[in-house]
């Protein structure tokens, strides 16, 4: 009964049902988001061409506080991390995992374009949760409004101008009660800015501190530099702008290691960063006021 | 009477849509089960696909059934069918529903 060619939706589907069958065993309160989580009410924020491709990994977004018991409980269960939180995008929002003979699961602590308190902003889609099958089992969704946000903020990020633009058309068609079912969550998890770059309406947050980033993404800004400047710039405090833009020129060990087919050395961390130290430091200490008198 | 254990994952594919889940027996091609968490993916495909569909979705006599859509006798098929039930229920991937 064994069979070697399980079609992609069926291993996505069952990587959900085995990451809510563990969360349950371990008491980890998961909302299942993106691909064959998303309801018919929602799908239009898809787009007609990029998001319709169809999902290949189980995204997941897990109450911040029970990351950690989730990550163990899985890995009890045979799955391995292919990817920590600070080895995967710039936001570091998910890590993912994987077991072999399902789709890969990525276990979101937070969504990018979600700037409030992580535990706060989940706690909020927590409460208006709702409840599909997938894999024949029940798994818990965020509500309509909330799927809705989470793929425009998705394509926020700007990865297909087509799609983005294809997101804002369906925003747009959107009834006044349901866009404003949308900004209000938007507003109680502070996620008004990328709402705001998906549904093109920046001009309305124009003095936010991550205005430029989102704008940046949204655009499918090129330069890496650029891009690095505008999420210092977005950082909440000095201190943690110091600290995001420090993380950003880190090589990501794992993906190094997945690169080279081996753990990376101290002699390959050091060259994985190239050149990046004295641009990046340069730039940073501009962006920061350090840099007094001296041009990067 | 058969029921899908809670601890089973499964997606039906049609024979003629990519979107199977939830799809009426009839239909049906190709069932993937999972016994969760930790099993290993395993396919029916026609009829016992069909077998599985119909014991899963409740009805109580999978033999009448069947003979009355393949015009065969049910004496002759019902034990065939109810020992490939009964060894979907030593794999874990059906269950006796308590009556």
């Amino acid at each position: 009964m064994r069979d070697a060619t399980m079609p992609v939706r069926t291993a996505v589907a069952f990587a959900h049902a085995v990451v809510q069958f563990v969360a349950e065993e371990v008491g980890a309160e998961v909302l299942h988001i993106k691909g064959p989580a998303v309801e018919l009410e929602a799908e239009a924020m898809r787009g007609r061409g990029y998001g319709n491709r169809g999902s290949v990994d189980a995204d997941v977004l897990v109450r911040p506080s029970h990351v950690q018991r989730l990550e163990r409980a899985l890995a009890m269960h045979g799955w391995t991390v292919l990817y920590e939180f600070e080895d995967g995008s710039p936001f570091e929002h998910a890590a993912t995992l994987a077991r072999q003979g399902l789709a890969n699961a990525d276990l979101h602590r937070y969504f990018p374009g979600v700037e409030g308190d992580p535990e706060k902003a989940f706690e909020r889609l927590w409460a208006s949760r709702r409840t599909v099958v997938l894999a024949g089992r029940d798994v818990c969704v965020p509500s309509i409004p909330a799927q809705r946000m989470i793929l425009i903020l998705h394509a926020a990020r700007g990865r297909s101008t087509a799609h983005l633009a294809e997101v804002r058309e369906a925003w747009l068609e959107l009834s006044p009660a349901d866009q404003l079912a949308i900004d209000d969550l938007a507003r109680d998890v502070d996620a008004r800015v990328a709402l705001a770059a998906g549904t093109g309406r920046l001009d309305t947050v124009k003095s936010a501190r991550s205005h430029d980033l989102w704008l940046a993404l949204s655009e499918g800004e090129a330069s890496q530099a650029r891009l690095w400047r505008a999420r210092v710039r977005a950082a909440p405090s000095r201190k943690s702008a110091m600290r995001t833009g420090l993380r950003l020129l880190l090589p990501k060990r794992q993906r190094l290691a997945v690169a080279l087919g081996r753990p990376p050395t101290t002699w390959d961390m050091v060259r994985a960063f190239g050149g990046q130290i004295g641009r990046g430091t340069r730039a940073l200490a501009r962006d920061l006021g350090l840099d007094r008198g001296r041009r990067a | 009477m058969f029921r899908v254990p809670d601890s089973v994952a499964y997606d039906v594919i049609e024979a003629d849509s990519d979107h199977g889940i939830g799809s009426q027996a009839g239909a049906a091609e190709t069932v993937y089960l999972l016994s969760l968490p930790d099993g290993v993916p395993l396919v029916l495909s026609g009829m016992g696909a069909i077998l599985w569909l119909l014991a899963a979705e409740g009805v109580t006599d999978v033999a009448s059934a069947v003979a009355s859509a393949t015009g065969e006798s049910v004496g002759s098929i019902e034990p065939l069918i109810r020992d490939y039930l009964e060894s979907l229920v030593a794999d874990g991937l059906l269950e006796h529903r308590p009556v």
